[in-house]
């Protein structure tokens, strides 16, 4: 089966800095591979890449067997830094959102009522962002991200600052997501959510790949958790560092 | 979906973004109110002015022409004056002066305070004064007609393309010079917080995951010129309103105001011209705006300023527009916005003049265009700190 996204030694240095050494990883069609590592691995990088905000420096990026880009449509990119129009009107925004991904007008406008529901904003659609508390917001986000139903979405750590509640709501969304044939690659640092939503996980620590494989494989009499620790623990040691300056 | 159909939505939502059409109605409603009150308060001082001054004249025979016509002054001929009479008067402010002639070249006024209408009275004697001897030397001489005759002068042009503008050309010409240059001036605002507003909001980074830098530059200047065409044209004409239908409103007739129209054929030239400035300008300043991350520090604000200077070298060469100077400066695209409009209302332009300005002006703006794309797509990242130009030249080379 040819893989929806192949990357092949992909590298990429900031001045001093090694972002991304050499990774390698193939995503298949309907799966949900986790990014993982301690702050500064490199995966944000790493999807920045594949939106095309940034360049390798070497290596290649391919889509779907040859493609060096994926069309907005079938993209949804989630990005770490949050941030929306927050002078305009919640539905307004993700309406643009949508059109700019090619939805039809009326089209995107159901989807972004349907989604302001979903999210129980529908009454507060005309508010602006800025009126919404950082919980609300943060689903506003997500819903931009996804709205178009894109085949490929990238989330740079979704859950990050949810409460419980909202992390399953938003992790019911992202099952929905997949339920409906999108492939997903996302970076977190809940092990417990990464261990109930990803059928992979690569682990990344200082640009380079630590561990890589299945949920099944990786968590075998164990927890996901305690195996991070134990080797990002001891590839911080290798390298002379504390956990905590790694961190 | 097609980059233009990308360029068209982008370039919509900054329109809507900043055209908010109920304030531009309160911004208007202001405007006439402000030019209403403004009238108001004007007609009410002219109306105090123009309250007769009663001024009693001693020894008027001895200046040997009759008393001129001096609003707001009024010679109070009711009784014949003394000094001590018109003294007395003047003291309870029944009179407001006394004119003591002492000779044909010499009076005195004695009034209560200084008061404004003392020099108008003055400038008015002496001009009675001029126009009485004049008319005694026409009289006395028989050449002395020919003094107020005006001399015969007309122009012809010899030159077979020139043709001759008329004045209101040059003053329609003249409106769109200043209405580009507060279109600039005014959209510089909206243009620094639609770019900087949305790297603080960090929008940036989800949109370049659906547009290209370049297509959401080219939306932004495309949508936010549009912005600011509707904020100056709604000024334009609260200003227009102001000057023309108020003052009739207010009971007076309009205040004089040249004829707008002329040559339609220069003025759409000039029209183009102006518009395609702004155009280049709104490249220019959205590429440093991009370079921007807070502008309330930042010292490349002071950018702002850049375009008045074609503005300040089109006024300067107002009385020299068929020099060389002019005609370079009538090409060059970063002055020839100004200065070819100006040269074209008031001075003949060869065709190839025009054209290479045009063809100057349309690739600099393009350029300026790309700039601006290539700038934001390096540095959209950069946050809290503003890239130095050799990492924003060094970045723009890897983008």
């Amino acid at each position: 089966m040819t893989a929806f996204l192949t990357i092949d030694r992909v590298e990429k240095r900031y001045a001093t800095v090694q972002a991304v050494a050499g990774i390698s990883l193939q995503v298949q069609p309907g799966e949900a591979v986790a990014l993982l590592g301690p702050n500064g691995a490199g995966k944000t990088t790493l999807l920045r890449m594949l939106v095309g905000i940034t360049r390798p420096d070497s290596g290649r990026i391919l889509w779907q067997g040859g493609a060096t880009s994926l069309p907005p449509s079938d993209l949804g990119y989630l990005p770490e830094d949050r941030g929306l129009y927050q002078d305009m009107p919640i539905k307004r925004t993700l309406t643009y959102f949508a059109r700019l991904r090619g939805v039809p007008g009326p089209d995107a406008e159901r989807r972004a009522s349907e989604w302001l529901e979903r999210f129980e904003l529908g009454d507060r659609a005309k508010e602006k962002l800025s009126a919404l508390s950082k919980g609300n917001q943060q689903k506003v986000q997500l819903a931009a991200a996804i709205l178009h139903a894109p085949r490929f979405a990238i989330l740079d750590e979704p859950f990050s600052g949810l409460d419980p509640i909202n992390q399953e709501l938003f992790l019911s969304i992202v099952r929905e997501l997949r339920a409906g044939g999108t492939t997903l690659l996302f970076s977190a640092h809940q092990m417990s959510l990464v261990e109930r939503m990803a059928d992979r996980v690569m682990v990344l620590h200082r640009g380079k790949e630590l561990l890589h494989g299945s949920i099944g494989e990786l968590v075998a009499g164990g927890s996901l958790h305690d195996l991070y620790v134990e080797k990002v623990g001891a590839a911080n040691a290798e390298l002379g560092i504390s956990s905590g300056a790694a961190a | 979906m097609t980059r233009w159909q990308q360029t068209w939505e982008v370039a919509r939502w900054e329109f809507t973004r900043f055209v908010k059409w109920k304030q531009q109605l309160i911004g208007f409603g202001i405007l006439l109110a402000m030019g209403f009150g403004g009238g108001y308060i004007g007609r009410s001082i002219a109306k105090a002015e123009q309250k007769p001054r009663l001024v009693a004249v001693i020894g008027g025979e001895l200046l040997g022409f009759p008393l001129p016509e001096a609003k707001p002054v009024a010679w109070d001929t009711s009784e014949v004056w003394t000094e001590e009479s018109a003294s007395a008067a003047l003291a309870d402010k029944r009179l407001s002066g006394v004119l003591v002639v002492t000779s044909a070249l010499e009076a005195e006024l004695r009034i209560r305070s200084q008061s404004e209408w003392a020099e108008t009275l003055e400038s008015s004697l002496t001009a009675a004064r001029q126009s009485a001897l004049l008319a005694r030397l026409v009289a006395a001489s028989p050449e002395g007609a020919s003094l107020t005759t005006p001399f015969a002068f007309r122009k012809t042009l010899t030159d077979a393309g020139a043709k001759r503008t008329e004045v209101s050309t040059r003053i329609t010409a003249l409106a769109i010079l200043f209405i580009g240059f507060t279109l600039v001036m005014g959209g510089f605002g909206t243009l620094f917080t639609g770019i900087t507003g949305e790297k603080q909001q960090r929008v940036t980074e989800q949109l370049v995951a659906i547009v290209p830098p370049q297509v959401w530059m080219d939306g932004k200047i495309i949508g936010l010129t549009g912005a600011a065409l509707v904020g100056t044209g709604i000024t334009t004409i609260g200003v227009y309103a102001v000057v023309k239908v108020l003052p009739l409103a207010l009971g007076r007739s309009a205040l004089p105001m040249p004829t707008l129209g002329g040559d339609f054929g220069v003025l759409a030239l000039i029209a183009f011209i102006t518009l395609l400035g702004v155009v280049l300008w709104f490249s220019l300043m959205a590429a440093i705006a991009a370079t921007i991350d807070d502008p309330n520090s930042s010292t490349r604000t002071l950018l702002l300023f850049a375009p008045m200077l074609p503005i300040m070298v089109a006024f300067g060469m107002t009385s020299r527009l068929d020099s060389p100077a002019a005609q370079v400066l009538g090409m060059f695209p970063l002055t020839s916005s100004a200065v070819m409009p100006m040269r074209l209302a008031v001075t003949t332009v060869a065709w190839w003049e025009v054209v290479v300005a045009l063809l100057l002006l349309a690739a600099t703006t393009w350029l300026f265009r790309r700039l601006a794309g290539k700038v934001f797509g390096a540095g959209m990242l950069m946050y809290g700190k503003e890239p130095t130009l050799g990492e924003t030249l060094r970045w723009m080379r890897q983008s």
